[in-house]
């Protein structure tokens, strides 16, 4: 009788590397480009009583969302999204703190499951707490280290909470299709 | 010597098999003609030569396949193409740089070819698919024949030992395509290059290649030498492939009771098999 020989199903060995994707670095890349061009033309064009959205705060809570990385990369991105803001106009170096704590937030919050139904609100809340902190420390480093007129806190106030809820309708209405596109589970 | 052994493959989120249980050995110097109707496995059987599949399309993979005894699946498809150089049907997918100088040269300064041997590569690859006239042109401005010579001029460059080719004339006219089978077929005998291609004009496998692969459905169904294969025209008109004209006619007069040497699968072979049959 013939004897049967049934092949082996073969895997890949994957190799596990350390570190963000090449894709992923890609994505963010382009997100926070995209972020900058807009900050810099759109952001001034969007102006409701003085409130603008940040467009690279936005981009990197985007970013986040969808790489799903480390801590410690969150906070790359964000020392990155500080570095392209010296770029753009406002005041220097502020940027390095607000922006690394902001997205070290966001990094931390992308694993929250908040669901009202089945509407996955988490981009919304992350991306709203994100960018309070990350307003309130670039608001804070301006009174510590550039002496800025203490009056001026309350009128601040208003703006870093506005920018935030702007930057929450912007993430929360991309993520969707993004992530659809970007065919994540 | 390539060797297939037991050959199956499902790519991920298929419901059926691309390649089922093939097995398959190409001698060195050898110039195979694939062919069979669309969906029958021909691409993904050229993936799994290249060793894109499994290294670049997740899937099911069983079997082997053995380039000069070293399994694909254990090297990155990188590391065969210094010995496995591919044309793909998508010729403009291919091109990577704006002029043909920089096509040819990615290639060679990305295996790190010594510099003083660079030159001589680079010129003689042009020389050898007939375009040395075209090395400073913009590829954009080139025909889809001038294309194809750019790009089999690019893997030649580095030498490997086969060449495989996807659907090389699907984008060309009858006429560009029989130049370039006649320059595969130069590479193949001067060069001693193993050409593998898939083609789905009949009337070029059956004048240029020694021997003939027929798939359907993910299997072989029929395999060995091109005249051997093309006497079998029923097989082949079930597999969806129609045979030369004058091969049909050879097969046909020797049903009728005709006594002829053998098939003949070119017009001048049908020309003289004419001549023998009304003078003899």
């Amino acid at each position: 009788m013939e004897k049967q020989v049934i092949a082996q199903k073969r895997e890949l060995k994957v190799e596990q590397k350390n570190g963000i994707k090449v894709r992923d670095l890609i994505l963010v890349g382009v997100l926070l480009a995209a972020g900058a061009v807009l900050k810099a033309f759109a952001g001034s064009i969007i102006n409701i009583g003085g409130v603008k959205p940040n467009f690279v705060i936005a981009m990197y809570c985007l970013g986040i969302l969808l790489v799903k990385p480390k801590i410690y990369e969150s906070a790359a991105i964000g020392l990155l999204a500080g570095a392209i803001c010296q770029f753009l106009p406002g005041t220097p170096w502020l940027n390095f703190p607000s922006e690394l704590i902001g997205a070290v937030v966001m990094g931390s919050m992308i694993h929250l499951v908040i669901k009202i139904g089945k509407v996955n609100f988490t981009p919304a809340v992350a991306t709203f707490v994100s960018t309070v902190i990350s307003g309130s420390v670039f608001v804070s480093c301006l009174f510590l280290f550039l002496n800025a007129e203490k009056s001026a806190l309350m009128a601040y106030i208003p703006i870093v909470l506005g920018t935030a809820a702007i930057n929450t309708v912007i993430v929360q209405l991309l993520y969707i299709p993004l992530k659809l596109t970007l065919k994540q589970e | 010597m390539i060797t297939i052994d037991g050959l199956t493959f499902q790519y991920k989120n298929s419901t059926q098999n691309a390649l089922q249980d093939i097995h398959l050995t190409i001698e060195d110097g050898d110039f195979l003609g694939i062919i069979g109707e669309s969906g029958a496995g021909k691409t993904t059987l050229i993936r799994a030569l290249n060793g894109i599949i499994p290294h670049h399309f997740p899937g099911d993979y069983y079997g082997s396949v053995k380039i000069d005894g070293q399994d694909t699946f254990d090297v990155t498809p990188s590391a065969l193409s210094l010995k496995v150089g591919t044309v793909f049907q998508d010729i403009d997918s291919q091109m990577i740089s704006s002029v043909v100088e920089d096509e040819i040269l990615f290639g060679l300064e990305n295996f790190s070819i010594p510099r003083e041997e660079i030159e001589s590569r680079l010129s003689g690859a042009l020389e050898a698919v007939g375009i040395p006239q075209l090395r400073y042109r913009n590829i954009a401005h080139l025909s889809g024949g001038q294309k194809q010579k750019v790009a089999i001029a690019a893997i030649i460059a580095l030498r490997p030992k086969i060449l495989l080719l996807d659907e090389p004339t699907s984008e060309l006219d009858p006429q560009s395509s029989l130049v370039f089978f006649r320059l595969l077929k130069e590479l193949n005998e001067s060069y001693g290059m193993t050409v593998i291609v898939v083609e789905q004009k009949i009337m070029l496998l059956s004048e240029f290649a020694r021997k003939l692969v027929v798939m359907k459905n993910g299997r072989i169904i029929q395999n060995g030498a091109v005249r051997e294969v093309l006497q079998k025209t029923a097989e082949l008109r079930n597999s969806g492939i129609n045979c030369p004209r004058v091969v049909t006619l050879a097969n046909r007069l020797m049903e009728l009771g005709v006594q002829l040497e053998g098939i003949c699968v070119t017009v001048d072979e049908a020309e003289t098999m004419a001549r023998r049959l009304m003078y003899d």
